[in-house]
């Protein structure tokens, strides 16, 4: 059968995918600490035909092999993890990473990262993300505490009414060699992986360490205009490889009346 | 003119081989670095009357595009970056860079980039600055620095997955030391959509055409051995 067909059937797989990362970015262009992926394309291996300098039966010698292409695929869907906008807001709880680094949060018993830092306070006065999942190092607050205050190099203290310091510590942060190697398990959480490299630990400020701002939430990274793009790329470029899956569809069918 | 099923079929072939090519080249339209490759079939074999086929690679610029990212690097103009694959050298436009766990600049199929003394380059944490000579800067102190080669015959180029040149040693392999490279940018594909959909119709219409050749081949010689002969 026509090797284009599988050729083409290949660039509408990837294309596809390149707009489920897409749509899933636009899906989350609201959603506090997401970070944008993008589909890494890649071109398949080439099938060669004849080699360069083999002979013709004419004895001309080819200059150029024949290699033939067969497709393209999406190799990486790689996660960009530049700032995203900051967004004040009234709770102590909320917190933004100026720079590199993560929360380390705990999910029971094993620990997963996240660049969300919108936290709460759970029954016991310890500080939670919205899912439930406890802060680490944990941040226990007393009940009597009314002031709460955590500066940029992440020192946190709570006071009483009177200003009486009751509970102080300090929070800390992990970063990656590799972050875009992360794997997201979805909740606005990632997991390490071979390729992320292991969780240097680390205080806010210190060297390669982002600084917290308090009273502010870290929006989206995702650019809508700059999705919209890709988007219409991307569905242009999986109509025109349809149209080559139509013409060697048409190819074939010519092929086979040739025979009345 | 080539009057035989045969014949007619060798050409039919021919145009359907480009097709495979034109297929590639639109699968790979958002592949960074990719270079668009055609199949012509200029000079003819007279011995047995099949066109000889010649592969040709556009290794013409594609499309400059800022992306933001500390590890993408374009060049702007002639060169190539070389990566290690497996025990070899190869060569890529491609220069969608990342890390792996010890923090070795990669590409994104997790092959070594070289620098200009053919080591991997180790990025230790902090601020990369990559200049337009190739230079890589990490806080301000220089580190490495790319290799980037050019070639005097790039046709003589092997393709590798991964939009990958291997060079077999007749291309003309020689250090560039005037690259000009772009930090924060990718180069798209350089496969130009329309010319693509243009030859797409072209190979269309010819094929249809030799289809109609085919059967009044066929038809003619129906009539000879059925029709020629006969009393009425």
């Amino acid at each position: 059968m026509l090797r284009s067909l599988w050729t083409a059937a290949t660039g509408m797989e990837a294309q596809q995918i390149n707009l489920d990362v897409v749509a899933n970015n636009l899906a989350n262009v609201n959603t506090t600490g997401f970070k944008k992926s993008k589909a890494e394309f890649q071109d398949l291996l080439y099938q060669s035909g004849k080699k360069a300098g083999a002979e013709t039966s004419s004895g001309a010698q080819i200059p150029v092999g024949v290699e033939v292409g067969m497709g393209s695929r999406i190799t990486a869907t790689k996660k960009m993890f530049s700032q995203g906008d900051f967004r004040q807001t009234e709770s102590p709880y909320d917190w933004v990473i100026e720079g590199d680094g993560f929360f380390q949060l705990d999910d029971n018993g094993r620990t997963v990262y996240s660049k969300a830092g919108s936290f709460m306070t759970n029954k016991d006065g310890v500080l939670v993300n919205p899912e439930g999942l406890k802060l680490t190092p944990q941040v226990s607050i007393p009940q009597e505490a009314v002031k709460f205050q955590i500066l940029s190099d992440g020192t946190w203290e709570a006071r009483d009414k009177i200003e009486n310091k009751l509970a102080s510590g300090r929070i800390e942060l992990v970063r990656f060699i590799n972050p875009a190697g992360l794997r997201s398990i979805g909740r606005n959480l990632y997991d390490i992986t071979d390729s992320s490299g292991s969780p240097v630990k680390g205080n806010p400020g210190e060297t390669g360490f982002g600084t917290i701002t308090q009273h502010a939430v870290e929006m989206s990274n995702v650019n809508v205009v700059d999705e919209m793009v890709q988007m219409i790329a991307g569905q242009r470029a999986y109509e025109i490889n349809t149209k080559a899956i139509q013409t060697a569809d048409q190819i074939l069918q010519m092929v086979g009346n040739l025979k009345r | 003119m080539i009057y035989s099923i045969g014949g007619v079929a060798n050409v039919y072939i021919d145009r359907v081989d480009q097709l495979d090519y034109i297929t590639n080249n639109i699968a790979n339209v958002n592949t960074p670095g990719f270079k668009a490759v055609k199949l012509f079939h200029n000079t003819m074999d007279e011995a047995t009357l099949t066109y000889i086929p010649e592969v040709v690679t556009d290794y013409s610029p594609g499309t400059m595009y800022r992306t933001n990212n500390a590890l993408d690097v374009a060049i702007n103009g002639e060169g190539f970056f070389a990566i290690q694959s497996g025990e070899e050298t190869a060569y890529t436009r491609q220069g969608n860079f990342t890390l792996d766990k010890e923090g070795t600049l990669v590409s994104n199929e997790g092959k070594y980039v070289l620098s200009k003394t053919g080591k991997k380059i180790k990025i230790p944490d902090g601020t990369v600055q990559i200049n337009e000579k190739g230079d890589i800067a990490v806080d301000g102190n220089q580190i490495d620095t790319l290799k980037i080669v050019s070639f005097k015959n790039p046709q003589a180029l092997t393709k590798e997955e991964g939009c990958l040149f291997k060079d077999a040693g007749n291309a003309g392999l020689a250090e560039k030391n005037d690259p000009l490279l772009r930090q924060h940018h990718i180069e798209l594909s350089n496969v130009q959509v329309v010319k693509e959909m243009s030859d797409m119709i072209d190979i269309h219409r010819s094929v249809e055409v030799y289809q109609k050749v085919i059967q009044t081949i066929a038809d003619q010689d129906r009539l000879a051995t059925n029709q020629i002969g006969r009393l009425a």
